[in-house]
């Protein structure tokens, strides 16, 4: 559904992220793990061209994204929650969801905040509060909220478990499942964190200064102990 | 003595609403792209004599329905030259440095000059009031003329509609949204350029019908655009940068100051202004209303 080929991507002179191909199916979803600075946010956010400047393929449903716009990427279904966040912080929680309904395609629609909330139960106590009075865990919730809600066809998720306690991890990997089982909705997650990666992807990709170093199942990436030393200990 | 106090706060609100008018396309501009459009006076200056042309055709008798169409079609005029200024000016300034935002707007400034004294010429112009605003009304002593009732009316209008229109629709929750994280705005679809073409269109627009709503004020010269931008810039800075209502409050408090001013140091002009202005930078450089400052 989602196939990117030798994407290169720039910030400025800066040469980040060198001939990356990734495929993604529907209903699929991937990690892409790395270490800081590997390139995991700039691969998500050329994909939406909100950054970095890209060169190379990107096909979504077999059309191509070459020029188009953030908004017109995000209309077509690509859904970045990022590493920050970002909830506005003068909304309410449900505005903040509200907000993220401009990305549903023409005609298309968007989850009602009860359907938000069945899917995200931690939202439910949170929808009359403003933006920034939430904590940590509360605005990855609302993010993921936000990104859900126009029902895109790829959920991309930066860093989702970052700066989290373990047990609203937990939570937040249970809930990310049961979007993937309920909605079958695709997504890309990147993550330091290996557990949670696992738990709430099918297969990976390893990236390592801008460059695929390995892709594979789980299995086989268990096979290769040698992977965790060389790119992901620090 | 009421009377003389009726008359201070009449023209303070006179120099507030007519301030404020000018002011309100500039801070919204401001507020939303952050762009700090020194041109802004220019337009208002054409939208004048825009409506100065179209009423030519009435001689002195103006209705007040033509005074209003002269308006509207100076705001329209406007708007449309903010489209082109958008295009060849704004668009091109997203990422470079604030100074050289104030030195090509500055430059539009000239350009708006230019334009004026090759099209209308360096006289002094000047337009009169609408027929039906011709009287006066006795109010405890003072003389209060329906037509400056009229700009201080006009200038609540405006402020009314930009306040509800920010404050209470969608609409304006998106440009919320915008002003503090355009970058996640476009992650969400919105479409962040064409919302700001818009405002910049709504912003040459206001400046277009302050130049309308305000042509039998005061006469007509290319001086006008330099006059009002600095009354205008006082009220966005003692607003705090890019705030609507902020401005329309900070336009009746240096509309009191001016009008204390003329009436106790009519000597020294402007003077009592600036040290206004200067005071707020100094206390409080946020601005006096710096908690809505992007609306
Ligand atoms: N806005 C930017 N401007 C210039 N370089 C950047 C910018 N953002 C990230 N980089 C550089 O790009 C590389 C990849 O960064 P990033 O994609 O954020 O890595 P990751 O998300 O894997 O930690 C790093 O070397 C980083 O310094
Ligand atoms: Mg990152």
């Amino acid at each position: 559904m989602l196939e990117v080929s030798h994407l290169d991507a720039f910030y400025g002179q800066s040469h980040i992220l060198h001939a990356i191909d990734l495929r993604l199916a529907a209903g699929e979803s991937v990690a892409l793990l790395g270490r800081n600075g590997a390139g995991k946010s700039t691969f998500l956010k050329t994909l939406l061209n909100a950054g970095p400047r890209g060169s190379g393929q990107i096909a979504l449903d077999g059309r191509p994204l070459s020029t188009e716009a953030t908004h017109v990427r995000a209309r077509r279904g690509l859904a970045l929650v990022p590493e920050d966040r970002r909830i506005f912080p003068k909304l309410t929680v449900a505005q903040n969801i509200e907000m993220g309904c401009h990305a549903a395609a023409d005609g298309k629609a968007c989850y009602s905040l009860d359907e938000i909330i069945a899917l995200l139960p931690m939202v439910g106590p949170l929808v009359d509060r403003l933006g920034y009075q939430l904590s940590g865990g509360q605005q990855q919730m609302v993010a993921i909220a936000r990104g859900i809600v126009s029902r895109p066809k790829v959920l991309m998720l930066d860093e989702p478990a970052e700066g989290l306690a373990p047990v609203i991890v937990d939570e937040l990997g249970d809930a990310i499942n049961r979007i993937r089982r309920s909605e079958g909705m695709a997504m890309i997650i990147t993550e330091q964190n290996l557990d949670f990666a696992r738990e709430t992807s099918d297969r990976l990709y390893l990236l390592d200064v801008g460059e695929v170093v390995f892709c594979g199942s789980w299995a086989d990436f268990d096979d290769r102990p040698d992977l965790v030393d060389r790119y992901l200990a620090l | 003595m009421a009377g003389d106090l009726i008359t201070i706060l009449f023209n303070a609100m006179i120099w507030a609403m007519a301030t404020f008018l000018v002011a309100s396309g500039l801070t919204l501009v401001f507020g939303i792209l952050h762009v700090l459009n020194f041109s802004h006076g220019g337009f208002f200056m054409i939208g004048g004599y825009v409506a100065y042309t179209v009423l030519s055709m009435f001689g002195a008798d103006i209705p007040l329905w033509a005074y209003l169409v002269a308006a509207i079609v100076a705001s329209v005029a406007m708007g449309g030259t903010g489209v082109a200024v958008d295009t060849l000016v704004f668009r091109r300034l997203k990422s470079v440095d604030g100074v050289y935002v104030l030195i090509a707007t500055y430059a539009l400034l000239l350009v708006c000059d230019g334009v004026v004294k090759l099209i209308w010429g360096l006289n002094y112009l000047s337009v009169s009031p609408p027929r039906e605003l011709l009287d006066v009304i006795f109010l405890g002593g003072a003389i209060l003329p329906t037509f400056s009732i009229f700009v201080i009316l006009s200038g609540v209008v405006v402020f009314l509609v930009l306040d509800y229109v920010l404050n209470r629709t969608s609409a304006g929750r998106i440009l919320q949204v915008i002003a503090i994280d355009p970058w996640m705005a476009g992650v969400v679809g919105i479409n962040v350029s064409s919302v700001y073409r818009w405002t910049v269109i709504t912003g040459f627009a206001l400046a277009g019908l302050a130049g309308g709503l305000l042509v039998a004020n005061q006469s007509l010269s290319p001086d006008l655009a330099g006059i009002f931008i600095l009354q205008a810039f006082g009220v966005v800075i003692v607003g705090g940068m890019g705030s609507v209502r902020g401005a329309f409050v900070a336009s009746i408090f240096l509309g009191l100051v001016e009008a204390l001013s003329a009436t106790y140091l009519p000597n020294y002009p402007g003077v009592l202004f600036f040290a206004t202005i200067a005071l707020v930078l100094i206390v409080r450089p946020e601005g006096l209303l710096s908690r809505q400052a992007t609306t």
